[in-house]
C-alpha cells in the first residue's frame, strides 16, 4: 500500500497546542522565564493568579496526562508542610493572631506573625510555580525534540540526549514506582500513604527493588543505544530539523515583555 | 562447511563475570554460516544470554568480565572493531522489547540507529523504508511506542537493528511476551527475513520446538558449552520441552469434593484511569481447580488479576471466599489471596533470600504458623537454600522467580494467581511450579494461570477466555478447541491435542 512511502518531516506526530508546536529550546527559555519572575515577584496576588492560569491551561483537555489525584495529595501536603514550619518559626512583623486563644496566662500560645504568613505564602508559591510550569513543558515536549534542537545550537548530542532521556523516562519510572507499591500491597505490606505506618513501610521497602529496576533500565537502555553506535561518530544525521520560528521568539519577547510590565507596574 | 561462507567464528571462547564466579562461557568452538536459522537453547544459566551477548559484541566491549578466545565477524576479529562498527554487522534484540526502544515514536526510533551512524538523510530515509517493509510497520508509523502492544514493540524493535543495515540477527527470546497473532507475525518477518534477504538469524529460546520450521540448525547448551549441533534433518526431538508426562498427573487429579465458590463476580468492570479496560464480566470459580486466563495481548488477563486484588479501580459485584472484596484493601486481601506479578524483580523487598520468605507471612501476622523446618523444605525444594542469606537481587532470573513463588506458597493463600510464571523459564523451573500447583490441587485449593504457553492446554481444568476486554467464552480445553481455533487466542496444534 505504502510501498513508496518515504518519511518526511509532516510525518512525524502532529501536536495541536502552541505550548506543542513551540521550539522546544525556546519553550525552556520560557519556562526558565517564568520561574525567574516567581522568584523576584513578592506580589502574592499576581503570584497566585499565574499559578491558577497556568494550572487551568495544564489541565486544559488537550493534554493527554493529566496529574493523578495522589499527586495534588502529596503536593498540598508538602505545601502545607512549608507554610506552617515558615508561619510558627518566623517570629518578625506584626502579630497577627495566637494559635491558642489566650484565654488563661499559661502557655504556650504559638504566636503568628505577619512575616511568617507572608513567606509561608510565598514559599508555598514559588514552589507551585516551579512545579507547575515544569508540567507544561514535560508534557508538552518530546524529549527527543529538545535534544535535537539543543544540538541545532552546537550543544554535543551526548550531552543533550542524557537531558532529554532524563525526561523521556521520568513517566516510565514513576510507573515503576507504581508497579512496586502495588506489588508490596499484594504482599500484605500496608503502604498506603495515607497512614504514618504507611508511608514509613513505603520508603523502607521501596528503595531496593528502585535501585535494581532503574540500574536494569539504565543498563538495558545503554545496551540498547550503544548496540545502534550510538557515540560512534561526532556529529549525528538528524532525519528531523526543529526549526526555530520568528512566530516562537516573538511569543517568547512577548511573555518577557509581559512579565517585565508584571514587575514594575 | 564452506569457509567462505562463514560469517561468525568463536575461536576457543571463555568468559566470567568476575573472578569469584564460574566461567558461564567455556572453551567455546562456533561457526555460523551465512543465511542460517539457528536455534539456541539450554537450561537456565546455560550461557545463552551471555552467548548472545559475546555475538553482539557487547562482550568484551560494554559488559565488564574475564574474556578470553577469539570472535571474528567475516574474519575481522571484533576486538579490534569498536562497538559501533559491530552493530553494523549485527544487531541483538532483547526478550522484553520494552526496555530497548529509547524514542518516543516509531519514526524516531527506526531512525535513531542511522542517525547515529551518520548517514545522508537519503540513505537514512531508504533504510527505513526497507525496514517498514520488511517489518510491515508502515500503518504504525507515526505512533507513539507507548501506545504499541507487546508484539508491536518486537516488531519495532526488530525493524530499528535491521535499519542498522546488518546481515546478523540476535534474537533473545522473541516470541515469550506474544500472544499466538503476535508471534505468528514475527515468525513470518524472521523467515522472510532469513529466506528473503539471506540474513543470518539467531534465536535464544527455552521453546525451540516454536522454530521447527524455521530453523536449519540447533544449538544445545550445557554450563557453557556446546552439548549438541544439530542440523534440520538431525532433529527428531526438541530438549527442554516440557514433558506431557508430568502434566497429564495433575490434569488426573481429580478435584476434592465439594467444591465451593471462591471468586464470584457479576457485571464486573475494571478501569484503568478513566478507560474501561474489562466490560460486564460474570464468573463463578471454584476451589480445588486449576484456571487458566488466556487471550491476546491487550485482552484484559493481567488487568482481571490486578482487580482482585483491589489494585483497580472496578465497578460492579466482586467476592471473594463469600465476602465484598471492593471493601477490603490489598494488603489484608493478600492474605487469603496471592499474586505472582509477571517480573519478579518487582516483587523482592528483602535484604535476604530467607527475610524475603518470611515478609509476606510477617505482613499478615502469619510467622507463628511458619515453622523453621517448613522454611527449610521450601528453600530445599526450590535449590535455594545455597543462597539463604544471599540477598535476593544478586539471583538469577529464574532463582527470583522460584523465590517469589515459594515467598507466596509459604503461608499457602486460599487462591494463588500468577501472571505468566513461565516466561524465561527452563524446564527445571517449569517443573518446580508443577509441583507447588499439583499440591494446591490435592489440598483442595484454586490457583489461577496467565500464560501463552501451549502447555496449559494439558495443565489447566477450566480456561477463562478474554477478548477486547471481555469474557467471550468459559470452559474445559477440550471443549473450547474450535473457538480457540477459530480466534486464533491459543497455540492449539496437533501436538497437544493427544
Amino acid at each position: 500500500m505504502k510501498d513508496n512511502y518515504i518519511p518526511v518531516n509532516s510525518d512525524w506526530p502532529s501536536f495541536t497546542t502552541p505550548t506543542r508546536t513551540m521550539n522546544p529550546v525556546i519553550k525552556f527559555l520560557a519556562i526558565t522565564l517564568i520561574a525567574i519572575y516567581y522568584f523576584i515577584i513578592t506580589d502574592l496576588i499576581r503570584m497566585y493568579s499565574l499559578i491558577f492560569i497556568v494550572l487551568i491551561y495544564y489541565n486544559f483537555k488537550s493534554f493527554p496526562y493529566q496529574v493523578s489525584k495522589p499527586k495534588y495529595r502529596f503536593l498540598i501536603i508538602f505545601s502545607l508542610l512549608i507554610f506552617l514550619v515558615q508561619a510558627f518559626a518566623n517570629n518578625q512583623g506584626k502579630l497577627v493572631f495566637y494559635l491558642i486563644p489566650r484565654i488563661i496566662e499559661v502557655g504556650p500560645f504559638i504566636p503568628i506573625h505577619e512575616n511568617g504568613l507572608f513567606l509561608g505564602l510565598l514559599l508555598v508559591g514559588r514552589f507551585w510555580g516551579v512545579i507547575t510550569i515544569s508540567w507544561v513543558f514535560i508534557d508538552s515536549t518530546n524529549p527527543f525534540d529538545f535534544a535535537q534542537s539543543l544540538t541545532q545550537l552546537k550543544v554535543p548530542y551526548r550531552l543533550a540526549y542524557s537531558l532529554s532521556l532524563a525526561l523521556r523516562f521520568t513517566p516510565v519510572l514513576n510507573n515503576e514506582i507504581m508497579t512496586i507499591r502495588n506489588a508490596q500491597q499484594t504482599r500484605g505490606l500496608n503502604t498506603n500513604p495515607n497512614s504514618l505506618k504507611g508511608t514509613f513501610n513505603l520508603l523502607k521497602f521501596t528503595l531496593f527493588p528502585i535501585i535494581s529496576s532503574t540500574l536494569s533500565r539504565i543498563k538495558d537502555i545503554t545496551l540498547s543505544m550503544e548496540g545502534r553506535a550510538f557515540g560512534l561518530y561526532v556529529d549525528r544525521t538528524p532525519l528531523k530539523e526543529i526549526p526555530f520560528r520568528i512566530s516562537d521568539m516573538m511569543l517568547y519577547l512577548m511573555l518577557m515583555m509581559v512579565l517585565w510590565l508584571l514587575l514594575i507596574i | 562447511m564452506d569457509s567462505n561462507q562463514i560469517i561468525i567464528q568463536l575461536n576457543d571462547v571463555n568468559f566470567q563475570y568476575s573472578d569469584s564466579q564460574p566461567k558461564v562461557i567455556s572453551n567455546m568452538c562456533l561457526k555460523i554460516q551465512k543465511a542460517e536459522f539457528i536455534v539456541i537453547t539450554g537450561k537456565s544459566g546455560s550461557g545463552k544470554s551471555t552467548l548472545a551477548l559475546i555475538l553482539s559484541g557487547f562482550i568484551p566491549h560494554l559488559v565488564g568480565g574475564k574474556f578470553e578466545g577469539e570472535v571474528s565477524y567475516q574474519g575481522i576479529e571484533t576486538q579490534t572493531l569498536t562497538l559501533g562498527e559491530i552493530s553494523q554487522l549485527a544487531g541483538l534484540v532483547h526478550q522484553d522489547p520494552e526496555n530497548q526502544i529509547v524514542t518516543s515514536n516509531v519514526l524516531e526510533e527506526l531512525a535513531f540507529g542511522p542517525e547515529n551512524l551518520n548517514l545522508s538523510k537519503d540513505e537514512i530515509t531508504k533504510r527505513i523504508k526497507f525496514c517498514l517493509s520488511a517489518t510491515n510497520l508502515h500503518e504504525f508509523i507515526s505512533r507513539s511506542t507507548d501506545e504499541l502492544s507487546g508484539g508491536e514493540k518486537q516488531r519495532v524493535a526488530l525493524a530499528s537493528l535491521l535499519a542498522m543495515g546488518g546481515s546478523v540477527l540476535i534474537l533473545d527470546e522473541p516470541t515469550s511476551y506474544l500472544d499466538l497473532v503476535n508471534r505468528t507475525q514475527v515468525l513470518k518477518t524472521l523467515q522472510s527475513l532469513n529466506l528473503l534477504q539471506e540474513m543470518t538469524i539467531i534465536v535464544i529460546d527455552h521453546q525451540p520446538e516454536i522454530y521447527k520450521d524455521l530453523l536449519t540448525r540447533l544449538i544445545v547448551l550445557d554450563e557453557g558449552r556446546i552439548s549438541g549441533d544439530y542440523i534440520k534433518d538431525e532433529i527428531d526431538f526438541f530438549p527442554y520441552q516440557v514433558p506431557l508426562k508430568s502434566l497429564e498427573s495433575i490434569r488426573d487429579l481429580s478435584a476434592i469434593k465439594p467444591m465451593t465458590n471462591v471468586i464470584k463476580t457479576k457485571n464486573y468492570n475494571v478501569f484503568i484511569k478513566k478507560n474501561r479496560i474489562l466490560s460486564n464480566i460474570s464468573l463463578n470459580l471454584y476451589s480445588g481447580l486449576i484456571y487458566g486466563i488466556i487471550g491476546r495481548n491487550g485482552s484484559g488477563k493481567t488487568t482481571f488479576a490486578n482487580s482482585l486484588l483491589n489494585l483497580l479501580i472496578t465497578k460492579g459485584d466482586v467476592s471473594i471466599l463469600g465476602e465484598n472484596s471492593t471493601k477490603i484493601p490489598t494488603y489484608k486481601l493478600a492474605k487469603d489471596c496471592g499474586l505472582i506479578f509477571q517480573n519478579p524483580n518487582h516483587q523482592i523487598f528483602e535484604q535476604t533470600v530467607e527475610k524475603e520468605l518470611l515478609f509476606a507471612p510477617l505482613n499478615l501476622n502469619l510467622d507463628s504458623q511458619i515453622t523453621a523446618a517448613k522454611v527449610n523444605q521450601l528453600l530445599c525444594d526450590s535449590s535455594l537454600q545455597q543462597y539463604t542469606n544471599y540477598p535476593p537481587f544478586g539471583l538469577s532470573f529464574g532463582e527470583k522467580r522460584r523465590l517469589t513463588v515459594i515467598s507466596v506458597d509459604v503461608y499457602t493463600p486460599s487462591i494463588l494467581i500468577l501472571d505468566e510464571p513461565f516466561i524465561g523459564q527452563d524446564r527445571y523451573n517449569f517443573e518446580f511450579i508443577l509441583k507447588i500447583l499439583e499440591k494446591r490441587k490435592k489440598n483442595g485449593l484454586i490457583s489461577i494461570i496467565i500464560s501463552h504457553r501451549k502447555e496449559l492446554f494439558n495443565l489447566v481444568d477450566k480456561f477463562i477466555v478474554f477478548d477486547e476486554g471481555r469474557l467471550i467464552a468459559e470452559g474445559s480445553p477440550e471443549d473450547l478447541v474450535p473457538l480457540l481455533k477459530n480466534k486464533l487466542l491459543y497455540p492449539i496444534s496437533h501436538e497437544v491435542l493427544w
